[in-house]
C-alpha cells in the first residue's frame, strides 16, 4: 500500500519541478542572449545651432561663397573709435582676409566649431575655444592640427589658426550642399550658451548574435538645450560619420546628421547632457533588446502556452492520481471486508459442524451408553 | 594674521540642477600652491575698520554655492592678512584645491548690497597666503564669448592680456579665465575692464576694481 502511494506522489509533484526548470533554463539564455550585442550602431539627426567638431582624418570642405575674418588684438583707443568701420560679413573687431570661393582642408586631429545662431551667417570657428573636452588629446594626430585655407579669388594659402573665422553669408546657405564630418562630435552647447540644439532625435540599432538584421533597440527625442555626443565604455569620445547641411534656411540653426563610425565592439553609448538631469550615458538594456526582438514575442507566447498547457495538465493528472489512490484504497478496504464476512461464514459453518459433530458424538455416545448399559446390566 | 567677525551665514546652495549665475565676475583669486587644511579662505584686506564684506563660493558646474557676510574689526585701520573662517556642511565639495572648479570671490559691502562697480578683493581660496607677488586669476562667466580680453587700469593705451577658456567640461556658472601676473597690478584700487567678443562682434564690457595688496 505505501509504495503504491508514493506513485502517486512523483506523478503530482515531479512535473511542476520540471516546468520550473524548463522556465529557469529559457530565462537564463533569453537573459544571455539579449544580455550582449556583437555590434551596436548609434544615430543622431538633430537641429542645432552649434556642433563641435574634431577631424579624425583629413577632410575637405569646398565652400562656393565665405568670408575669411581675423580677430584683430583689441586696444581701447581702437575700440572707442573705430568701432563703426565693419568690413561686412566680418565684425567690428576683425579684418577681412578674402571672400568667394573658399576651400579648407582640415588635417587629422583638428577641432573646429560650427555654429549658426537663428537664422543668421553660418560660421566656423577654426579652433574651439569653447571645447575643452578630457581626454581629447587622444583624437587624431595633434601635431601640424592648424586646418589651411585656400582663398580662390587671391590664389592665396593660408595656414588657419584659432583667430580666423569663416562666415558664410544667409545668401550663401545654398550653396553649401553637405559638409562632411569624419571624428568625434558633441552636437549642442549647455546653457548659459546661446548655442543650443534645436530638437533632434537619436536611435540605436542592434544586431542579435545568429541574426543578420538590425532591430532598433532604442530610440527618442532630444529636446531644447540638450547636448549629445557618442562615446566609448570609458566614456571617450569616438568618431562619428556624418554630415553638416541646410534643409530649411528659414529656420534656427542647421542640420546634422552623425552616425558612429565603429565598426565593432559594441560598447558605444550616447553621452546625453540634459538641463535637470546628469549626465546620462545611453544603452539599450536587454528587455529592450528582447521586447524590440519579434521573435522573442512569439516565442514568449509559445512559452506561455507551453507552461499553461503543462500546468492544465499537471493539474489533471494529479486529480487522477488522486482518485486513483482513493479508489485503491476503497478497494483494498472492500477487498478486507470481504474477507471478514468470508470469515465468518466459514466459522459459522465450522461451528455449524462442530456442533453437528458434536451431536452428532452425543448421539453416538449415548447409543453406545445404552448397549453398554444392556450388555452389563 | 587676524580673523574676521561672520556676521551671516554661511549660506550653502547644493542644486541638482545648475542655476545660471547673473554675477559677471565670478571669482578673484590670488593663486600659490595648495593649502595643506580645506576650507581655507584669506585675503589681504585693506584698512577698513567696521566694515562689511561678502564673500561668495561657486563650483564651475554651477550645483553649488555659498554667501557669507563678514565684519572688519573696529581696529582695522591697516593692510593685514584676514582669516575668512566659516563652517560648512559640505566639506566633500570645499576640499576642491582647483580653481578651475571652484572659486572664490570677496567683495566690498554686505552681500544683499548691489553695486554699479564692483570691489574686489583678490583672495587665496584653499592656496597658501605665502608668495607676495602670486599671480591673480579672474574667473568670469562670459556667456560663451568667443574671446575676452583683460585691460588693467584706465590708461587708454594699456594692452590687452587675453583670457582662456576655463579647463573644465560643464562650464556653467564661468567659462572664461584671465591670469595676471602680480608683478603688473598696481597697490591699491586699480581698474580690470574685462571686454568680450562674440561673432567677430564686441560685446559691451565690464568694468570692476580690484584692491591688490602685497603682503
Amino acid at each position: 500500500m505505501a509504495r503504491k502511494y508514493s506513485s502517486g506522489w512523483l506523478g503530482s509533484l515531479q512535473l511542476p519541478v520540471v516546468v520550473l526548470a524548463i522556465v529557469i533554463i529559457a530565462l537564463v539564455s533569453i537573459f544571455f542572449y539579449y544580455d550582449s550585442v556583437p555590434e551596436r550602431t548609434i544615430s543622431i539627426r538633430a537641429r542645432t545651432q552649434q556642433i563641435t567638431a574634431h577631424f579624425a582624418a583629413r577632410t575637405d570642405w569646398l565652400l562656393p561663397h565665405a568670408a575669411l575674418c581675423e580677430a584683430r588684438l583689441p586696444s581701447r583707443s581702437t575700440r572707442d573709435g573705430a568701432s563703426a568701420v565693419v568690413d561686412a560679413p566680418c565684425g567690428n573687431t576683425e579684418r577681412k582676409l578674402g571672400e568667394g570661393q573658399l576651400s579648407l582642408t582640415w588635417p587629422s586631429g583638428a577641432r573646429g566649431v560650427m555654429r549658426r545662431l537663428g537664422t543668421g551667417p553660418i560660421e566656423i570657428l577654426l579652433s574651439s575655444p569653447m571645447s575643452v573636452e578630457p581626454g581629447e588629446a587622444t583624437i587624431g594626430d595633434a601635431s601640424g592640427s592648424a586646418p589651411t585655407i585656400s582663398l580662390q579669388t587671391t590664389q592665396q594659402r593660408i595656414a588657419g589658426h584659432e583667430r580666423q573665422r569663416i562666415v558664410i553669408r544667409e545668401d550663401a546657405l545654398a550653396m553649401i550642399g553637405s559638409l562632411r564630418l569624419a571624428g568625434p562630435v558633441v552636437i549642442g552647447d549647455q546653457a548659459p550658451s546661446p548655442d543650443i540644439l534645436v530638437e533632434g532625435h537619436y536611435e540605436i540599432r542592434e544586431p542579435l548574435r545568429w541574426r543578420g538584421d538590425k532591430l532598433t533597440t532604442d530610440s527618442g527625442a532630444l529636446v531644447l538645450g540638450d547636448t549629445v555626443s557618442i562615446v566609448d565604455r570609458e566614456r571617450r569620445p569616438i568618431p562619428v560619420s556624418g554630415f553638416l547641411t541646410i534643409v530649411d534656411r528659414e529656420v534656427s540653426g542647421f542640420d546634422v546628421v552623425a552616425v558612429d563610425a565603429k565598426l565593432e565592439g559594441g560598447d558605444e553609448q550616447l553621452k546625453l547632457a540634459r538641463v535637470g538631469y546628469q549626465d546620462a550615458y545611453l544603452t539599450p538594456h536587454w528587455t529592450e533588446r528582447a521586447v524590440a526582438d519579434k521573435a522573442f514575442v512569439v516565442l514568449a507566447a509559445v512559452i506561455a502556452a507551453i507552461s499553461a498547457a503543462f500546468s492544465i495538465a499537471g493539474e489533471t493528472i494529479s486529480i487522477a492520481t488522486q482518485a486513483k489512490a482513493r479508489r485503491v484504497k476503497i478497494v483494498s478496504r472492500a477487498a478486507s471486508e470481504g474477507i471478514l464476512r468470508q470469515g465468518q461464514s466459514e466459522t459459522r459453518k465450522a461451528e455449524a459442524e462442530v456442533s453437528w459433530h458434536e451431536s452428532a458424538a452425543g448421539t453416538r455416545a449415548r447409543r453406545d451408553a445404552e448397549l453398554l448399559r444392556r450388555f452389563v446390566g | 594674521m587676524r580673523e574676521l567677525e561672520v556676521v551671516g551665514g554661511p549660506h550653502e546652495w547644493v542644486r541638482n540642477e545648475a542655476t545660471i549665475s547673473g554675477a559677471i565676475v565670478v571669482g578673484v583669486l590670488r593663486l600659490s600652491k595648495a593649502a595643506d587644511s580645506t576650507p581655507r579662505l584669506r585675503a589681504m584686506v585693506p584698512g577698513w575698520p567696521d566694515r562689511p564684506l561678502c564673500a561668495r563660493l561657486m563650483s564651475v558646474d554651477g550645483l553649488y554655492e555659498a554667501e557669507m557676510d563678514f565684519r572688519t574689526p573696529k581696529d582695522w585701520t591697516e593692510t593685514a592678512l584676514g582669516d575668512f573662517k566659516f563652517e560648512t556642511e559640505y566639506p566633500d565639495i570645499l576640499d576642491e584645491t582647483n580653481p578651475n572648479q571652484l572659486t572664490a570671490r570677496i567683495t566690498r559691502g554686505a552681500c544683499s548690497e548691489v553695486h554699479d562697480v564692483v570691489e574686489v578683493v583678490p583672495a587665496w581660496f584653499n592656496q597658501e597666503s605665502a608668495p607676495s607677488n602670486s599671480d591673480l586669476a579672474i574667473f568670469v562667466n562670459s556667456g560663451r564669448a568667443d574671446r575676452l580680453y583683460a585691460f588693467l587700469g584706465d590708461d587708454p593705451s594699456a594692452p590687452a592680456i587675453p583670457c582662456e577658456p576655463v579647463a573644465s567640461e560643464r562650464r556653467t556658472s564661468y567659462d572664461m579665465r584671465c591670469d595676471i601676473p602680480g608683478s603688473d597690478l598696481e597697490a591699491g584700487g586699480q581698474i580690470v575692464e574685462l571686454m568680450p567678443e562674440r561673432g567677430g562682434m564686441a560685446d559691451p564690457s565690464t568694468t570692476f576694481r580690484v584692491f591688490f595688496t602685497e603682503q
